[in-house]
């Protein structure tokens, strides 16, 4: 059996690494998404310091030199002067700058682009704090109450630095990977081996079905573990950002995670017949979840009923896990093995139930 | 002209059989823009509640009013009862419970994700200094906006207590507002809106869906199946295949046109005039220089099965760095470099530019010459390296 199983496995997996599409959405897609959210987010991640324009109106009272101490404290800023709104505004518009501040009769004034909605927030807070500290030095007010922020941090890894959203975009993809290798699998093997005869020819030769479903499931791993490494290494590479990993849960929670996306496989193996349906189908499953998982968005950001609907999905599941196990989010072992243990005795489940209900003939 | 239809027809009716063609290319679109829109376009505000927990010190009745404490949870309380209550939930501890169990339960309830923010209020006489202490969790976007709401409400409770305290009159305090920009100055309505920016995006993108994917699959998948070569074994001519699958697609580009807007206006009160002339010639524009890119890909990658992944590699990075869903000005580096010389970035530009949704960035000129050059550079090559059926005679 060890010898059977050695060979399927060998079998199964070159066939799966010759596959040019494979390849693509395991490899090459989370790849490629890495490289443009990645550069997105860090786009907005004080990678860069924002531009903030600034106009003196005729009516301006602020001292130019105060304004500049405090901006210049400021190190994710750089400022420069325009003549006129006009030309601040059609600045901000060209997207040539992130904020015009308007300098008038004791007051100032922020004017923000409202199409970059991603970065506004950050940048009002910035202008907030400026105003605020002008407030503080031009009028010699008392700061009664202070502020201290005290981030609640994890006990047992340390977070990487950075933003959530940027990081956690990381261990997403890495999911994604593990999705895209898992997912499709069970699909492939016992609906469209089975179209095209191959399981039939199998079923004549002698071979033992338990070496065969054990081959297949160790046959994706070479792929997760790929599609792992490749994200690792170009995050570290292309964005300076390293992660204060668990590796001994880590390793273990590709192959888990790998699992239980053959498990959801097998879940659309059990609704669909034929092999065109049920790969659309978990193609459909495959982006929704890639929507609602919390990869590229934060989960809280979405409304109420999306929220429900990604606690239905395993890849918000494997998204978390990894996010804990990468030290992006704090560690909760307890529920990370409820919900880990849980996902992967469902999916041993399923997968025996489809190995064990499949014909390996055809009717 | 009866061979043009019939091919118009086949494919008409193969896609209409095919219930996941239907989803791909009609409801998917509507589903990015719904989830966009909901998302970045300020739709889903009234979902956003912080659960925020009070540590206040434990004050006797007499010297509350007197207090620091008081004040605030004067304030938070004032918060409470007006309109912006149902931005927050505020926790206290319980009359019989100590205030360091409370904090205790409250940091293991942010930690837990049940809360967003903790506030700790120390006790301090009046007219000393207090240090809040605000405790967040930074892995959460919601714990980090908390923080920065309750660190403004603070900031201007602060200006209260100087006035209060006769440090400063009201009038002597510097004004601070905020606005955003009218985008389109010469235009009657002036509001942005992530909506109608979205639309123009989101029909480029099924018009690269139909020229990079669909029309490629089609041809690629009759080539490799060597049914092109029976084809024109027949009187049929190239031409006429060629312009009964164009058909197909123009039809099929105008049915998404018509439910992108269609859904967009039931869904999202959009106001569009999307039958300008300008915008109809930028649509247009569009789809010829999808369909040319079309032939680019088909005339370098012969293979069935490569054609299918090349056409993903370049879908995905040609919508999301042009510009299709959320401006990509902040990119650097190689990235910003692919974004700049990417059609589709100029065509965005003009689309949205022509509808009076967003100025263009880029110069009216560029949104015509980049996708142009790309239009004529993909015929040029096609002209040369292109095949109805590769590696046989044709």
């Amino acid at each position: 059996m060890l010898k059977q199983y050695l060979n399927n496995t060998k079998t199964l997996t070159l066939s799966f690494l010759r596959n040019k599409e494979t390849i693509f959405f395991v490899l090459l897609l989370p790849f490629l998404f890495m490289l443009i959210f990645g550069s997105l987010y860090s786009g907005s991640d004080q990678s860069q310091p924002d531009r903030l324009l600034i106009y003196y109106s005729d009516q301006a009272t602020i001292e130019q030199d105060k304004l500049e101490e405090v901006i210049n404290e400021n190190q994710s800023l750089t400022f420069q002067y325009v003549s006129s709104l006009e030309v601040g505004e059609e600045l901000l518009r060209n997207y040539e700058a992130e904020a015009l501040l308007i300098v008038g009769d004791n007051s100032l004034e922020f004017a923000f682009n409202p199409a970059r909605i991603q970065d506004n927030p950050a940048l009002e807070q910035q202008a907030y704090s400026i105003a605020r500290e002008i407030n503080l030095r031009e009028n010699n007010l008392n700061e009664y109450l202070e502020t201290v922020i005290i981030d609640t941090e994890s006990a047992t890894t340390a977070p990487a630095a950075g933003s959530t959203q940027f990081l956690s975009l990381f261990p997403g993809l890495i999911a994604l990977g593990l999705a895209s290798s898992g997912l499709f699998v069970i699909v492939e093997v016992f609906i469209y081996y089975k179209e095209k005869g191959v399981l039939k020819r199998m079923a004549a030769a002698p071979i033992n079905k338990n070496a065969f479903v054990l081959a297949l499931i160790t046959s994706r791993m070479p792929a997760s573990i790929l599609s792992m490494f490749l994200i690792l290494a170009a995050s570290r590479i292309i964005f300076g950002v390293s992660f204060a990993i668990n590796w001994l849960l880590f390793i273990p929670y590709i192959f888990i995670g790998t699992v239980i996306m053959m498990g959801f496989g097998a879940l659309i193996t059990l609704f669909f017949k034929t092999a065109d349906s049920a790969f659309q189908a978990a193609s459909i499953l495959l982006t929704i979840m890639i929507f609602f998982s919390g990869i590229y968005f934060p989960i809280e950001f979405l409304p109420s009923y999306f929220q429900s609907l990604s606690r239905f999905l395993p890849l918000t599941y494997l998204a978390r896990g990894l996010q804990q196990i990468m030290g992006v989010s704090q560690l909760k072992p307890f529920n990370l093995a409820l919900e880990t243990g849980g996902l992967l005795i469902l999916s041993i489940i399923l997968i025996i139930i489809v190995a064990k209900k499949s014909r390996w003939a055809a009717k | 002209m009866g061979a043009i239809r019939s091919i118009f027809l086949q494919h008409l009716r193969q896609h209409l059989r095919d219930k996941y063609s239907i989803f791909w290319n009609l409801i998917f679109p509507l589903i990015i823009m719904t989830i966009l829109v909901l998302i970045f376009g300020g739709q889903i505000e009234e979902n956003v509640t912080f659960r925020i927990s009070i540590v206040s010190p434990e004050v006797e009745e007499s010297t509350a009013d007197n207090s620091y404490p008081a004040i605030i949870n004067t304030v938070f309380e004032s918060i409470e009862a007006s309109e912006e209550s149902r931005w927050f939930q505020f926790y206290r501890k319980e009359e019989n419970q100590s205030r360091s169990n409370f904090l205790q339960e409250e940091r293991k309830k942010l930690e837990q994700g049940e809360r967003e923010l903790v506030l700790v209020i120390p006790e301090v006489e009046w007219g000393e200094k207090v240090q809040l202490e605000i405790h967040r969790q930074p892995q959460r976007q919601l714990s980090l906006i908390a923080a920065d709401v309750i660190t403004s409400i603070i900031n201007e409770l602060n200006k209260e207590i100087n006035i209060t305290e006769g440090n400063i009159s009201r009038d002597e305090l510097i004004n601070v507002s905020s606005r955003e920009i009218a985008i389109m100055e010469s235009e009657s309505r002036s509001d942005f809106s992530f909506a109608e920016f979205l639309v123009p995006g989101i029909i480029l993108f099924s018009f690269l869906i139909s020229g990079l994917e669909i029309f490629v699959e089609k041809i690629s998948s009759m080539r490799a199946r060597g049914i092109l070569k029976r084809y024109f074994a027949t009187p049929l001519k190239a031409v006429e295949y060629f312009s009964g699958i164009l058909g197909f697609i123009i039809l099929l580009s105008s049915t998404q046109v018509v439910l992108i807007y269609g859904w967009a206006k039931i869904f999202f009160d959009i106001n569009l005039a999307i039958f300008r002339p300008k915008f109809i010639f930028y649509m247009l524009f569009s789809l010829i220089v999808s369909i040319a890119l079309g032939f680019l890909l088909l005339s370098i990658v012969k293979n069935k099965e490569s054609v299918g992944v090349v056409t993903q590699a370049v879908i995905y990075p040609m919508a999301f760095l042009g510009g299709m869903f959320f401006e990509v000005s902040n990119l650097s580096g190689v990235i910003s470099l692919a974004a700049k010389i990417n059609p589709m970035y100029y065509l965005v530009n003009g689309m949205r530019d022509a509808l009076g949704i967003y100025p263009s960035p880029t110069p009216v000129l560029l949104n015509i010459l980049v996708p142009a050059i790309w239009m004529f550079g993909s015929i040029i090559i096609s002209s040369y390296k292109f095949s109805w059926n590769p590696g046989g005679e044709s």
